[in-house]
């Protein structure tokens, strides 16, 4: 496979950047372009692997002084030998470090193609691969805890959980099928109490979905309201910039209108939309369209409303969270018609009240009572707790067929759970048998 | 003198089905056994069948096996298992009479005009240009042929165990084989030491039966699909338990156990354990059945079923005088563990050859299996191997969701064992498929093919599928409405919207076949409408079942080849590398169920071939 290079940090931001070197020729491209004070070319970093060398960086028009560090093959991410830059985190050093590095025969690496590799070379799990690719992925900082954590195993230790008392049900099953005349009174209990408790607890597992896709791709916020309440305004606030075209005339924002937030860690994707009203105006009433379909799929639902005006809120068509947003604060004749822990006073103009606003929006994600760790963020993972949760349900539907058929559902579940862990069914139920009871003669 | 195409090296279960096979097959079969009192000798329970290993029974005779045939004629009680659980698991089980089964056997194999049976110790395999050719006896004479089967049981280098007297012996007093196993090593087998047990046996008229529960059987089902008629006499069975009495002389004791002491090097059963292992790992447990079976019709030995033990004499006299009905008993058999050398069944293909010597087999408990069914099944598949090997004919490999037998061998060579292997249904993930009521359908064909399943055998399959076809045909007419009613209210069913058809009543869990077979306008034969209305209720999981095994069998269709280096792969991780060289399985299917080869490894695996196929 060829060397392939690529900067592992985001470009532009940050003092310090790294550019990254992996395959057969890592260590030969880095002698070539990578040099000590004092001591000769080569072998610098073959005699110190996963020490950080201090020297220059020579590129193609460019010296830049940082430091370097060689990992073995057996030591490193991919399973290859790897090369890591450490350089002044700037565009063109950034991009000349990476030209250089191809110029002596690297390729640029694709998309986690770093990642591939360490997964084509047995260093990482399926699960553990899929972590990694969340984390290149991460687009906040939560998104970055959420991929560490399952990194760490926090996903796999609560699957094996789940996975262990469904074990303990099918050798249980298993074993009064393998010993009839041992077994009889511990059949019923199995389905009645043990099984119905492993299907809650798989199904809260795959309710984290929720929560780990905001850690993931961020919160849908969708902006919505009568027509100049102001809703883009308070777009531009939490923004911090003139995002949305503000005007007195109602019927202004008729499109959707996007931009992105971070508060407290957590990516808020918001909506501006088109004032709910019925219009004349096709443009305006598809915008209208468009608006009530971004409501379907918001996680949160901020409705402005008019503290001036004696307007009571609407029903909305929406499974996302509402906050009552009474804007204008900081007008005369203000005043909050409804109330509850949902309902918030601000000034889109003045900025008054729109950071306590958004804190509560972003606190959600944790008020979600699943902690960072906890998070399912994959997709595969969600379809497989689904698949899951489905031969479970039908397992408890079909108890009172026979427990040769019931089992054909049961050992589906753990197989489907096995696919994010790695464990396989026959092996585990036959040895857990033997373990937990005394059978045989 | 006579040439022999296959030499079979013992004549247990394992090498009785093995010289059937290959007779069957028109080949010359020399059958080489220490005793001829060790012919399928059944060296510890009196019993055939039971869960997983009925089914084994089932396939056995459905690819022309014998026993069976041999087990429906020695039979004291049978009874089908697990009725309450559903037609997956049903398992037949049938006491025997254990010298009329050996009877019975013996006579087959002495009337096979193509089956020699002699009684010799093999002392080695010869070997020319690394195949086998013959084998060279103790006395120094050798016989030639062109393969040779291994079926020596637990009699490699035999050791009989109990408290600290050691016996160099085979089981029940048969002479062991002590000379094999160096031959074995020298071919570059890899050999290691499993160890099993058995329980003793007591005299019956110093028993006391009042004072346990007896167990009847039901007689109704047979093992054979051509056994039609069998009359046999009845033996009950009995029922007795353990108490906190035995418990407490066995723990009081347990420093004179080998298995404590550390005199027993051998691995043992864990489905199998002694009664010291049992009180030992289970101490909350206050009581363990135990089971008295005769060992023949009117025989004065019974088999004390869960009281195999390695403990002293004088202990097991104590501790077996503690169960009701026992407390005058009088010993005919001491309980003892046996140790032996077994082949560690990676070194083997899934045809059971071995992959160290070409045309060199083994079958049944020297691969490192237990139990007399899953002996027979690898003794039945070497003998046809052996044959197909020496004729040039493509190998005879049954897949894990065509057979149990196909789930035995591939778990044997596949993941190899730590222990004596059992037969269990919990291995047989395709389960619903694999039931013993259909093992003719799975099988005969197949059987017949490669000429091990008689003519009749056959007409007989053909007949029960065109029976089923009829009952499938007419199942779908609608019931008279008045007749439905009254045979669901029968059923304690509720009755349907619509009238129903037959098959609709086939469906309902309480279906009674004796009900439905009076709505055929013929007479059908019970076994196949057994089947049908099994195919019909299950349907569903049947179906669900087929489509995990479409997905599974892509797998096992990319094959992998033959001399492929797995060191040089190096994507793979080296325990996987190690893993595949020693398994060297024959496609993705068995790379995937290898114990250390990951989802990722296999995902390497397929980039390789598709690289390599390119």
């Amino acid at each position: 496979m060829k060397t392939i290079v690529a900067i592992s940090t985001p470009i532009g931001a940050g003092g310090i950047g790294i550019v990254r070197v992996s395959g057969q020729d890592a260590r030969k491209i880095a002698d070539a372009v990578f040099f000590k004070k004092g001591e000769g070319v080569g072998q610098i970093l073959l005699e110190n692997p996963l020490k950080m060398t201090f020297g220059t960086f020579v590129g193609d028009g460019f010296a830049d002084k940082g430091y370097a560090v060689f990992f073995p093959e057996n030591k490193s991410f991919t399973g290859e030998d790897t090369v890591e830059f450490y350089l002044h985190g700037g565009v063109r050093i950034m991009q000349g470090a990476v030209a250089t590095i191809i110029s002596k025969g690297a390729v640029m690496a694709e998309a986690g193609e770093f990642t591939k590799r360490a997964y084509l070379n047995g260093r990482m799990s399926l699960s553990d691969a899929e972590g990694v690719a969340d984390m290149i992925g991460a687009e906040s900082s939560a998104g970055i805890r959420a991929a560490y954590r399952m990194m760490q195993g926090g996903i796999t230790s609560k699957i094996n959980a789940v996975m262990d008392d469904l074990l303990t049900i099918l050798a249980t099953l298993e074993a009064s099928l393998d010993y009839p005349d041992e077994m009889e009174d511990e059949i019923m209990p199995a389905l009645e109490q043990a099984l119905p408790e492993v299907l809650a607890r798989v199904r809260a597992l795959a309710q984290s979905f929720y929560m780990g896709r905001i850690a993931k791709h961020g919160m849908e916020v969708v902006i919505a309201g009568e027509p100049n309440v102001g809703k883009s305004s308070l777009l531009n606030a939490l923004v911090g910039e003139n995002r949305a075209i503000v005007t007195d005339i109602a019927g202004t924002t008729r499109d959707t209108v996007t931009a992105r937030a971070e508060v407290g860690g957590v990516m808020l994707n918001l909506t501006d939309t088109a004032g709910l009203r019925d219009s004349d105006d096709l443009v305006e009433s598809i915008g209208v369209e468009r608006a009530k379909s971004a409501l379907k799929g918001a996680d949160v639902v901020l409705y402005v409303l008019d503290g001036t005006k004696d307007t009571a809120p609407e029903e909305l068509d929406t499974d996302g969270k509402i906050f009552y947003v009474y804007n204008k604060c900081d007008k005369a004749g203000f005043s909050v018609k409804t109330h509850g822990d949902n309902v918030y006073a601000v000034s889109a103009m003045s900025g008054q009240g729109v950071d306590a606003l958004a804190s509560a929006v972003a606190s959600i994600y944790q008020e979600g009572g699943v902690s960072d760790g906890d998070l399912i963020t994959s997709q595969r993972h969600v379809s497989a707790l689904k698949s899951a949760i489905l031969s479970i349900e039908h397992a408890i539907a079909h108890k009172n067929d026979t427990i040769d058929c019931v089992l054909i559902d049961l050992r589906e579940a753990y197989s489907s759970l096995g696919e994010i862990t790695g464990a396989t069914a026959t092996e585990d139920i036959v040895n857990s048998i033997f373990t937990k009871f005394c059978v045989g003669k | 003198m006579k040439t022999f195409d296959v030499i079979i090296v013992g004549a247990g279960h394992a090498g009785v089905e093995s010289a059937f096979a290959v007779a069957r097959m028109r080949g010359q079969a020399l059958l080489a056994c220490t005793d001829l009192g060790t012919v399928s000798y059944m060296a510890c329970n009196p019993a055939i069948g039971g869960t997983a290993k009925g089914h084994l029974v089932r396939e056995i005779d459905a690819l022309g096996g014998q026993m069976g045939l041999t087990a429906d004629s020695s039979l004291v009680q049978i009874k089908m298992l697990n009725r309450a659980k559903g037609p997956a698991v049903f398992s037949l089980r049938g006491q025997q009479d254990k010298n009329l089964y050996h009877e019975i056997m013996l006579e087959k194999i002495q009337a096979n005009p193509n089956i020699t049976l002699v009684e010799n110790e093999v002392a080695e395999v010869v070997v020319e240009d690394g195949k086998a050719v013959g084998v060279k006896f103790v006395d120094g004479t050798e016989e030639h042929a062109k393969a040779v089967v291994l079926a020596s049981g637990v009699y490699l280098n035999g050791r009989i165990i109990t408290g600290d007297y050691v016996l160099s012996s085979g089981p029940s007093g048969y002479a062991p084989a002590n000379s094999l196993t160096d031959s074995l090593v020298e071919l570059g087998l890899p050999m290691r030491r499993f160890k099993t047990g058995t329980p003793a046996r007591i005299y019956r008229d110093s028993i006391d039966f009042s004072k346990m529960e007896i167990q009847l059987g039901e007689n109704s089902d047979r093992f054979s699909f051509m056994t039609k008629e069998s009359v046999f006499e009845e033996e009950p069975c009995y029922l007795t338990y353990t108490n906190e009495q035995t418990h407490k002389i066995i723990l009081d004791n347990i420093h004179r156990s080998p298995l404590y002491n550390g005199s027993i090097s051998g691995v043992g059963p864990r489905y199998c354990p002694s009664i010291e292992d049992k009180v030992v790992r289970f101490k909350d447990k206050s009581r363990h059945q135990i089971f008295v079976e005769p060992e023949g019709l009117h025989s004065n030995e019974m088999y004390i079923q869960g009281m195999s033990s390695s403990l002293p004499h004088d202990v097991q006299e104590k501790m077996y005088r503690t169960l009701p009905g026992l407390e005058n008993c009088k010993f005919a058999k001491y309980a003892y563990a046996i140790e032996y050398d077994c082949i560690d069944p990676l070194a083997l293909k899934p045809t059971l050859e071995t992959k160290a010597v070409e045309n060199l087999y083994a079958a049944g408990q020297v691969n490192g299996s237990s139990g007399y069914e899953e002996a027979g099944a690898q003794g039945l598949m070497a003998g046809v191997n052996a044959m197909l090997k020496i004729n040039g004919k493509e190998p005879f490999i049954l897949r894990r969701d065509e057979a149990y037998i196909g789930v035995l061998i591939d778990d044997l060579v596949t993941k190899g064992t730590n222990e004596p292997y059992r037969m269990m249904t919990a291995r047989a993930e395709h389960r619903i498929k694999l039931r013993q009521d259909n093992a003719d359908i799975r099988l005969t064909e197949k059987g017949y093919a490669l000429g091990i399943v008689s003519e009749e055998r056959h007409q007989a399959l053909l007949a029960k599928k065109e029976q089923m076809a009829l009952i499938i045909k007419e199942a779908k007419k609608t019931v008279q409405k008045e007749l439905a009613e009254e045979i669901l209210a029968k059923w304690d069913e509720p009755m349907s919207r619509k009238t129903p058809t037959i098959e609709d009543l086939m469906k309902r869990p309480n279906a009674v076949a004796s009900d439905v077979k009076k709505l055929l306008s013929f007479d059908c034969d019970d076994t196949a409408l057994d089947s049908v209305i099994i195919e019909c209720r299950y349907s569903g999981y049947l179906e669900k079942e087929e489509g995990i095994v479409r997905e599974q069998k892509r797998l096992e269709d990319k094959l992998l080849p033959e001399d492929i280096d797995y060191f040089s792969i190096k994507a793979l991780r080296i325990e996987a590398r190690q893993k595949l060289d020693k398994v060297r399985p024959l496609n993705l299917g068995q790379a995937s169920r290898i114990s250390g080869v990951s989802p990722a490894d296999i995902a390497v695996l397929i980039v390789y071939l598709q690289k390599t196929n390119r």
